[in-house]
């Protein structure tokens, strides 16, 4: 059985676009929304005589239109929620509200507090996965030096299938902040780092085997090593996913409502990246290998009306 | 050779679960919960325990308040700016004990509001976060005859340790004691060199935050701008003040004005439920591992079980502060350390398909998978220790288990588990190729265990 992995590269790219331009169009209007911790707000030292669980307050302000209420319970009685920034009326809304459904409230002491995290964080994560997006490359260049300067296309493809997934995340959640207001926290920037590295272990993977696949069939042409290559390397790439996925979607459908976000940005990235090393990591090889030979065919030899009156 | 790896390998296992057991809630023969030794007159004591952060375990909270009416000589600083210099510089301090993740946010304009996992030391957390570090070399005042009055006065401008090159720890003097050698960046290491010159064989004070910790004299014209603080420190002093002083100096004074426990921002429950979540998804792995690769699935889950063993043992002992974002980097070093599995039972299963025996076959096996391995491991680390050189808070803690799972991973997919299969066949009946998830072959059918164990 032979699965045309490589002839139907066009459907397969133009999947991963119709995946990403939506998700790249919201982010690029603003549709990410950094939570709390990158933009700062209002923090509420609330005081009980016998404080409610943290759960409960939670959705107490939730009802009151801020679901990104971060509860934390300190000494003596006292919860402290982080919210966006609040004006004295909502301060004093939520007072009233709080007073009606809890008999022992004492009161509040609200003050602004600054980003937890600076943009630093995020620029710094940027700036870091770059160096390492070309170290990946020279990497995976020496990987594959017995192909000489075409090794460096395998690099390049990594990268561009770990594009791919980092894509597909930030979209889905810049639409989920369009339209839903989720935000995104420091969690979930460890997610997208996460899902890079995961993305280019499994590119890794593939390209292994159609580096060996050529070195064992040489002169053979590129395309069907390609096809079989993927083939041989399915059964992995699903079972090692299945696996992971696994553990997410316990995390998703059982964990606490705080590991909602984390679990699904992992999930959506984790089979995203195998989408990529499966459908579209080796076809930009074949793809670049097509056009590399299209350009030699037209400048290597003449034009076949010149041929034919030259012989 | 292979029963010397065996043996490493049990006394790895044994090491590890030994670190991972909660000391404190055995009766153990001897009381010391972690490592503890004495050598000499020396002794260490390390405690061992699993690091957990804010979000998974909550922790220390202080609220510090900004005095900016008490900086030495008034400031024209906004307290704004104040406010962002100082956290700066908490966070350098606490960065450069280890990667703890703290929280540290500005509370209105004149408040820090600081949080630290765990309740470990608050006494030392304070001193930390409030201590100024305002380092300060002044000069002797001299009587009429040139002879030191016993009194000092700054120098115009006050030397001080503003341009101070990275400090550290080192041994002198006759007992050995600790002291903290420090380096004056230009222009101040000329200056240092001249102070010499002016007050040779006379003593010069060394201040901090205003008082004198110890007033050496001096015997020699100094050569560079380099010099040592002596002060009756204990190696842990040393290294705090070394500390201190590498994060700079706190640009105004701080006073705690609150302390309190925090609960985990993640609440309780949510923490519990996600671990009980994560230990099913694991479970299933394992139960996926066995079905589908029978024997080699058996070994796998033993090798994964002394990876987690390990890996475990590595977080306590550096230690690594665990929070969710930790968790997420162990998750995907976990799935890792099964791929590096699937890949060479994947390989196992064509070369036995392709009629090798078992011992060609688990051979062929590994030596064809392990460029897989190696490639994608590596560019799993390479990624992780840029994020852990560049990256800040979060980001940090998440590579350093990423770091640390992933190298296990590799450790015990590569040793481990083909030391596990090599023993697997050493027994017959653990030869039947059904349990190793390949059908009987009609060709060798009945005699399918002999032709193995005769080639085997």
């Amino acid at each position: 059985m032979l699965f045309r992995f490589v002839e139907r590269k066009f459907w397969y790219f133009a999947f991963s676009a119709l995946l990403i331009i939506p998700g790249s169009f919201f982010l690029a209007i603003g549709g990410l929304k950094p939570g709390i911790e990158f933009k700062g707000g209002t923090l509420l030292d609330l005081k009980f005589g016998a404080p409610p669980p943290a759960a409960e307050l939670h959705d107490v302000f939730g009802g009151l239109g801020h679901a990104e209420a971060v509860i934390q319970g300190a000494e003596g009685g006292r919860m402290q929620v982080r919210t966006l920034t609040l004006t004295s009326d909502d301060i004093s809304k939520t007072d009233q509200t709080l007073k009606a459904k809890y008999p022992s409230f004492l009161g509040d002491d609200a003050s602004t507090v600054s980003p937890s995290f600076s943009a630093e964080l995020v620029t710094n994560a940027v700036r870091s996965i770059v160096f390492a997006s070309i170290l990946i490359v020279l990497l995976i260049a020496f990987a594959f030096k017995e192909f000489g300067w075409s090794a460096f296309r395998y690099g390049f493809a990594a990268i561009i299938a770990l594009l791919h997934d980092a894509l597909v995340v930030l979209g889905l959640f810049a639409i989920l902040g369009y339209f839903f207001t989720v935000e995104v926290d420091s969690l979930f920037v460890t997610a997208v780092l996460t899902i890079i590295g995961f993305s280019v272990h499994d590119t890794i993977v593939v390209f292994d085997r159609i580096r060996e696949n050529l070195h064992l069939n040489r002169g053979e042409a590129l395309n069907p090593v390609i096809n079989y290559s993927i083939m041989q390397t399915l059964a992995r790439s699903v079972i090692t996913s299945l696996t992971v996925v696994l553990t997410l979607l316990a995390l998703y459908l059982f964990g606490g409502y705080s590991m909602r976000t984390f679990a699904l940005a992992l999930l959506v990235g984790i089979v995203s990246g195998t989408y990529s090393s499966i459908f579209n990591a080796s076809q930009i090889i074949s793809l670049w290998q097509e056009i590399e030979d299209r350009i030699r065919h037209r400048g290597g030899r003449p034009p076949a009306g010149v041929r034919a009156a030259a012989t | 050779m292979n029963r010397a790896w065996a043996w490493a390998i049990v006394v790895v296992a044994i090491v590890a679960v030994w670190v991972d057991i909660p000391k404190h809630q055995f009766p153990f023969p001897f009381d010391c919960p972690g490592v503890c030794y004495r050598l000499g007159g020396q002794s260490t004591f390390v405690e061992i325990k699993t690091h957990l952060g804010l979000d998974l375990q909550g922790g220390t909270q202080l609220i510090l308040q900004l005095h900016p009416e008490r900086v030495p000589g008034g400031t024209t600083t906004s307290i704004d700016q104040l406010n962002n210099q100082a956290r700066v510089v908490i966070d350098r301090r606490i960065n450069s004990l280890g990667v703890s993740e703290p929280v540290i946010e500005s509370l209105g304009a004149d408040k820090i509001l600081l949080q630290l996992p765990g309740v470990s030391d608050l006494a030392e957390a304070q001193r930390i976060a409030t201590q100024q570090a305002f380092l300060e070399i002044k000069v002797p005042d001299l009587d009429a005859s040139g002879n030191p009055t016993g009194t000092y006065h700054s120098l115009t401008p006050p030397l001080t340790g503003a341009n101070l090159k990275p400090t550290f720890v080192e041994f002198s003097g006759a007992n050995n004691a600790p002291v903290v050698h420090f380096e004056f960046g230009p222009p101040d290491d000329q200056r240092w060199v001249q102070l010499s010159k002016d007050f040779l064989n006379k003593p010069v004070q060394i201040n901090l935050d205003g008082k004198e910790i110890s007033a050496p004299r001096i015997n020699q014209v100094f050569t560079s701008g380099s010099g040592i603080i002596e002060g009756g420190f204990t190696t842990k002093t040393a290294k705090e003040l070394s500390t201190l002083l590498n994060s700079g100096a706190l640009p105004v004074p701080l006073e705690v004005v609150q302390s309190s426990r925090v609960e985990p921002t993640l609440g309780q429950d949510s923490v519990r439920r996600s671990m009980v979540a994560g230990a099913i998804g694991l479970l299933l792995v394992a139960l996926f591992m066995i079905l589908y690769y029978r024997l080699p699935g058996v070994i796998a889950v033993i090798a994964l079980l002394f990876y987690t063993a390990l890996t475990y043992a590595i977080f306590r002992l550096i230690p690594v502060t665990l929070t969710l974002a930790g968790v997420a980097g162990f998750i995907l070093s976990i799935g890792m350390a099964v791929d590096a599995n699937v890949l060479t039972f994947e390989r196992l299963k064509e070369e036995l398909r392709n009629g090798k025996t078992l011992r060609v076959a688990l051979d062929e096996g590994r030596r064809r998978a392990f460029p897989s391995i190696l490639y994608s491991n590596l560019a799993t680390i390479l990624t992780a220790l840029i994020l852990f050189n560049f990256g800040t808070g979060t980001v940090k803690g998440f590579a350093l288990t990423l770091i640390v799972g992933v190298v296990v991973s590799f450790f015990t997919a590569v040793f481990v588990t083909q030391l596990l299969l090599h023993a697997a066949i050493e027994y017959a009946s653990l030869r039947r190729r059904r349990l190793w998830g390949v059908e009987e072959r009609p060709a060798d059918g009945r005699d399918g265990r002999a032709a193995a164990s005769v080639t085997a």
